[in-house]
């Protein structure tokens, strides 16, 4: 049977592939065997239809040697015919006995042939340098090569009882050359450091990969930002997100203000966080990305619609992780900021290690405040005006100050433990508390003036890690880490005075706080419980392949209560488990890195009994079971260009509250189904390195097919209920420039264009048309872009010094608020146009050890807006001193 | 390579980049063309759902010729009160937004509401109001729970203001005020009370929330005292909570009550829809008169109507075998309407499949002898149309076809 068919059209290709397999199964590992003088050693000698065995005697005469070998073994007795003209002797004798992988090795004028071993063994360990681990280096091992991955880890596997030379290099250090004997007995660890060539560090910054650079050439689309170029900024981690591509957080005010994130059109809960991989809901209310600051961040990855599972999580439309592990390394990093709007920062991120005992202690801790009183402006052009009472039947517009934003918050996180001992490479118990003051100056849109409105709470989290390469087996690695934290806050609406914009009394003696709508003042505790545990298993097949196991449990309880009204809500509880299996596969000589994984998730809610109230119902669980699937494959077309593919099929899996309600105000429905979306993106990336210069050139497209979003209707007087309804597909495309030379210019541009498309039917439940069917949604940033360029110079200013200026700016095309279709034009509401421009200067001291930084922000205090009628911060000045030594 | 391949990959980004830019809405001029003079005007209201945006498109009829919103109308999502419930005369539209206390007039002006004037109103418990036109000039806006204003449309100034009278009742929530009416110097109002524990119903797997018994207080108007005050428990829940949704009118010069204790406003299961009558003369409740709605159907529900005069009264039902759950008040063809004449007593179903619309948006429009309603049957015959009833000639027509709209939210009379 005709396997491939000429008339078949993927005949070709398959052929191609499949002869491509068969290369990479049958690539004979060569090796050069025992180098020595007598093998080096040239012959001319021919041939003519002889035995082996006669030929070998033959060599024995002109060079002087004796072999000694099994005839059996290596089938001497055939009979070949051969010239050999300058021929080294042991690519002579290779030739010989040609299709037979021979064991070279010489003992005075003996020389043993021997067949090779098929056996292997690892070589594997860790490179570092001075600033910690490297990613990226080249590892090479006779004819092996590898890379180190963005813990600076590497693992060859090799052919025993054989000498090798280990090359270790990277553009910008000293290449180290160790020779070495592989023994069958037991698996080699090598851990090296590289010193800098500081010849060529003078010119070139740009040289082994970083560990963001790593993880970009997985196949994930996955933006991953080194976070320590900015670490004398005074932005928080959601300042550096919102530059990428594909990512828009539309913030509602300045400092801790609420926010949404959306990563390629898909937002709010379709999209996770995490800190070191664990979910931030875990973390408390108190803690998120536009409170911490970027001192705390080693690197930021933006995983886009492809989630890895090593995140284990439920993630629609994409994830972000915040890595904070710097290394294995003693640092101290500490910084004080003072800015406009009486901001003032706090950061602390210390860590000891003991290399004798390796005895581990870190402290991290930061502190927030700000009175964020910046000006808010009238602007009626965009139905934003800022109205003051002037008298009883007018208003007058005006500026004015903000007077209830204010925000305080705190966290400190304590961790003792050991690292590379024999038993663990980590095993860490870490203890984290946080506290937080919010006030609210503004509802939904900034017509909405709250004066009292305030939230705070504090958060205790212990847990503990472990991490262990190699444990039990090799190639076996395990990570495992369990916390369990409790979060109480408590939201105030406890004012029975409300307020107008200049912060005169509105009304008083209300009953109703200043939320509004029907709800009674209120003073609501909440005491919400979380136990994480996640186990991460990777295990080795061979240097192309890996299997990786991650299991996710995590379990949340709330209760609360209000105290006004001495209503207690029903106590409730969920359960969440992902088990996720993938399994890594290199080919072609480490050009096509695929990665196919499956995702299980089972997800469990549970709801006590409601005796009272206008919803009385029995206590009731529920339970949900759904798998999920993707792949993410890169192609390297050459050294320099990379073709990216990766799709998920998606879930969201309900939260308590949409499937249960709380027992008061929201009914249940059981009924609901988890959101899921098919994600697919496509994209390629090129770099190019020439000499000092560096180039390189994202350029991708995504689409997102998302359906059964859950959202919340009214269903009676205060009452509402969670409904799936939804069909949505997004689809854009994004691309990013970025050239640096040596360490004196860095220059990025980026732009991101998404559109959705409203892509359901009927009105739910029903066979009504829907009017909007097929039209863009509105309300959805679809065109933005940054540019960023630094300019800097060391030693201008006396040796380790550096002098650096930073300029970025962010554009965001304007966008409408509702149906561009419906309406006449000139009655369509408008987020207008924002070109923001921020601009900083550092000076350095004894090669980074003090730092002092001038930042100004939104430089044209222009006025900006993320989402329609809600005025964002103007014009601010911020300096900041930082000391960081390691 | 590999500069070329790094220009090939600049040039495709810079492409991208401007495509990207040239897809933008190149439609931009705004439409100079000023609004045309009609001898009457009215405004449908016009409703898209998710992420809701509403608009507003005036005509000069409702009775022939078709609409589209499709970049046509004003768009008045950020203007609308909620519903659509503008407060809408003489050329006029009034918009009071609790959450902001403001109230706004606005003009019709080349497809677009430009604000006339924004004053302050603070009104306590303001979330839930409703109006009544005392006169061309006089606006009166109360609150759900008692609060009032009268405002003076012409200076835009506030010239009366208070908080009604009324009792409270240990252990219940209230008064909630449903319907106020100034009539013959007098200013009738209705009201109700809720209680939290929500006490079973009668009615299988239900709980109540209005209590069992209709209030009604008359005050002397303009001075808001000695007040009268009655009570009926043959319905509850006098009015309803709904700015511009029908909750009372009048025939031969009695004041007519509809109730509403349908679970959207008051949510009593137990007690039926009906009519109660205030005589011209008295003050208190008829208790000699009460027109049981539900029992004439089925026990159903009646929100939303509107008096077209020479004693007819048209009414929205909610067939409750239909509306099986919460959406299905507002998407699922589950509205009858029915035409009382209170002469005789007689309740007569409109030849009209079953529509949906939202019964709590005051799209139901009372305007010389007739009543316009919106009857939205896509799903049944592809149609959506403003029908009308004429109580002269107690003909049903269909009238303006209505397109690219999910939902007509509101029907004004503009001038």
């Amino acid at each position: 049977m005709k396997i491939f068919s000429a008339r078949q059209p993927y005949a070709f290709l398959l052929r191609i592939i499949s002869c491509a397999l068969l290369c990479t199964l049958c690539f004979p590992t060569y090796t050069s065997g025992q180098q020595s003088a007598l093998l080096e050693k040239k012959v001319t000698i021919d041939f003519e239809d002889v035995k082996i065995s006669q030929a070998l005697q033959q060599i024995e005469k002109y060079v002087q040697c004796t072999f000694v070998y099994s005839p059996q073994l290596l089938n001497a007795d055939r009979s070949i015919s051969r010239k050999y003209r300058n021929e080294k002797l042991d690519r002579l004798l290779t030739d010989l006995f040609s299709g037979k992988k021979l064991k070279l090795k010489q003992e005075g004028n003996k020389v043993f042939i021997g067949l090779l071993s098929e056996k292997k063994q690892r070589v594997y360990g860790k490179i570092i340098s001075a600033e910690g681990p490297l990613a990226g280096v080249s590892v090479s091992l006779g004819a092996m090569q590898t890379t180190t991955d963005q813990r600076g880890q590497y693992s060859l596997f090799a052919s025993v009882e054989q000498e090798y030379v280990l090359r270790i290099s990277s553009i910008g250090y000293k290449a180290i050359n160790r020779s070495l004997f592989l023994k069958e007995s037991s698996p080699m660890l090598i851990n090296l450091e590289l010193q800098p060539d500081q010849q060529l560090l003078a010119q070139v910054d740009v040289a082994a990969k970083t560990a963001s650079q790593v993880v970009k050439e997985t196949g994930f689309n996955v933006n991953a930002i080194e976070v320590s170029k900015f670490n004398n900024t005074t932005r928080d981690v959601n300042q550096i997100l919102n530059t990428t591509t594909g990512v828009r957080i539309r913030e509602y005010g300045g400092l801790g203000s609420d926010f949404n994130f959306s990563l390629n059109g898909l937002s709010g809960k379709a999209i996770r966080f995490f800190i070191d991989g664990i979910p931030m809901e875990n973390f408390g209310i108190g803690m998120n990305f536009n409170n911490i600051p970027v001192n705390l961040a080693d690197r930021l990855e933006v995983y886009k619609g492809v989630v890895p599972i090593e995140l284990g999580s439920d993630a629609l439309g994409g994830g972000i992780n915040m890595v904070t592990n710097k290394g294995a390394k003693s640092y101290l990093d500490a910084s004080y900021s003072i800015g406009s709007f009486n901001t003032h920062r706090l950061s602390l991120n210390a860590q000891s290690i003991n290399d004798t005992t390796g005895l581990l202690l870190k402290l991290t801790g930061f502190y927030n405040y700000s009175d964020n009183d910046y000006w808010m402006h009238s602007n009626p052009r965009y139905d934003a005006a800022i109205l003051v009472p002037d008298g009883p039947d007018r208003f007058v517009e005006k500026s004015v100050k903000r007077f209830h934003d204010q925000y305080k918050s705190a966290m400190i996180q304590g961790e003792v433990g050991y690292v590379n001992r024999k038993w663990a490479d980590a095993f860490v118990l870490g203890i984290l508390y946080n506290n937080h003051y919010k006030e609210f100056q503004t509802g939904q849109n900034q017509n909405i003036v709250y004066g009292k409105v305030n939230r705070h709470g504090d958060y205790f989290m212990p847990s503990l890690r472990y991490k262990k390469d190699n444990l039990i087996l090799n190639g076996l690695n395990v990570s495992a880490f369990a916390s369990y934290a409790v979060d109480k806050y408590t939201v105030v609406d406890t004012s029975s005075t409300t307020y107008w914009w200049d912060g005169s009394v509105r009304s008083s003696q209300n009953n109703y706080g200043e939320f509004g709508a029907s709800i009674n003042r209120s003073y609501t505790n909440y005491q919400n419980s979380f136990l994480l545990t996640r186990l991460n298993l990777t295990y080795r097949l061979n240097d192309n392949n890996q299997l990786a196991f991650n299991q996710n449990y995590n379990d949340a309880r709330q209760k609360s209560d209000e105290e006004l009204s001495e209503k207690v809500f029903s106590p409730s509880g969920q359960s969440k488990s992902v088990s996720g299996l993938s399994w890594q596969n290199k080919a072609f000589g480490n050009v096509l890195h695929t990665t196919v994984f499956a995702k299980l998730f089972h997800f469990r809610v549970e709801l006590g009994e409601v005796t009272g109230g206008k919803n009385p119902r029995e206590a009731q669980k529920r339970g949900y079971d759904n798998f999920g699937y993707g792949l993410a494959s890169r192609y390297r077309i050459d050294k320099n260009t990379g073709l990216k593919l990766s799709y998920e099929h998606a879930y969201r899996l309900p939260e308590l509250v949409e499937v249960l309600g709380d027992g008061v105000n929201i009914i249940a429905n059981p009924d609901i189904k988890p959101e899921s979306s098919h994600n697919l993106n496509l994209s390629t990336d090129y770099i190019h390195k020439a000499g000092a210069h560096f180039y390189s050139v994202d350029i991708g497209g995504f689409f997102r097919n998302a359906k059964d979003f859950i959202y919340t209707i009214p269903a009676g007087n205060n009452t509402s209920q969670f409904l799936n309804e939804g069909k949505v597909i997004v689809f854009g495309g994004e691309a990013e420039l970025q050239y640096k030379y040596a360490r004196i210019l860095e220059f990025t541009l980026n732009a991101s264009y998404q559109k959705s498309k409203q892509n359901q039917k009927y009105v739910y439940g029903t066979q009504t048309p829907r009017a909007n069917y097929g039209n863009m949604i509105p309300n959805q940033p679809w065109l933005y872009g940054n540019l960023y360029l630094s300019v800097g110079k060391s030693d201008w200013l006396g040796k380790g010094t550096r002098l650096q200026f930073d300029w970025s700016s962010q554009y965001y095309h304007s966008f409408y608020l509702t149906w561009e279709a419906w309406g006449s034009t000139q009655s369509l509401n408008i987020i207008p146009t924002q070109l923001l421009h921020h601009a900083g200067i550092t000076y350095s001291l004894r090669d980074g050890r003090y730092n002092i930084s001038a930042e100004c922000r939104n430089l044209g205090n222009e006025l900006a807006y993320d989402n329609f009628r809600l005025q964002k911060p103007g014009r601010s000045f911020n300096l900041k001193l930082r000391y960081f030594i390691q | 390579m590999n500069m070329t391949k790094f220009t090939i990959l600049a040039l495709a980004a810079l492409f991208i980049g401007t495509s990207v830019q040239s897809c933008k809405k190149s439609n931009t001029t705004d439409n100079p063309d000023p609004e045309p003079e009609t001898e009457k005007t009215f405004a449908v209201g016009g409703l898209v759902m998710d992420p809701e945006g509403t608009y507003l498109f005036q005509n000069s009829t409702l009775s022939t010729g078709e609409i589209t919103f499709l970049g046509k109308g004003a768009n008045v999502t950020s203007q609308e009160p909620g519903f659509l419930a503008f407060m809408a005369k003489d050329g006029y539209y009034y918009s009071y937004k609790s959450a902001e206390n403001t109230l706004t007039k606005y003009k019709y002006t080349n497809q677009k509401l430009e604000t006339v004037k924004v004053i302050p109103f603070v009104l306590a418990e303001g979330y839930r109001y409703n109006h009544q036109w005392i006169d061309n000039t006089n606006l009166l806006v109360y609150g759900y729970q008692g609060a009032y204003k009268i405002l003076n449309v012409e200076s835009m100034t506030v010239t009366k203001e208070g908080k009604f009278d009324l009792p409270t009742k240990a252990g219940l929530t209230g008064p909630i005020v449903g319907f106020a009416e100034v009539k013959d110097g007098k200013i009738h109002v209705g009201y109700w009370y809720g209680d939290e524990k929500y006490p079973v119903a009668v009615k299988p797997g239900k709980t109540n929330y209005a209590t069992g018994t209709a209030y009604f207080a008359v005050f002397d108007y303009p001075a808001m005292n000695n007040p009268v005050f009655s009570e009926d428990n043959r319905s509850t829940s006098p009015g309803n909570d709904r700015n511009g949704v029908l909750k009372t009118f009048r025939y031969n010069d009695d004041l007519y009550i509809l109730t509403s204790p349908f679970e959207m406003v008051a949510q009593n299961w137990d007690k039926p829809h009906g009519i109660y009558r205030i005589k011209k003369g008295t003050s208190v409740v008829d208790p000699t008169y009460f027109f049981n709605l539900s029992e004439k159907l089925n026990g159903d529900p009646v929100l939303g109507g509107g008096y077209a005069g020479n004693g007819k009264l048209l009414i929205r039902r909610i067939r409750m075998d239909k509306a099986l759950t919460w959406g299905s008040y507002g998407f699922g063809n589950v509205q009858e309407f029915h035409v009382l004449d209170m002469a005789s007593g007689t309740l007569s179903k409109l030849d009209l499949p079953l529509a949906k619309s939202q019964p709590t948006a005051p799209n139901i429009l009372a305007d010389e002898g007739k009543v316009y309603f919106p009857v939205n049957t896509k799903d049944i015959d592809g149609n959506f149309y403003i029908y009308s009833y004429d109580s002269a000639t107690g003909k049903l027509e269909r009238g303006i076809k209505v397109n690219d709209v999910d939902g007509v939210n509101g029907l004004f009379r503009i001038k």
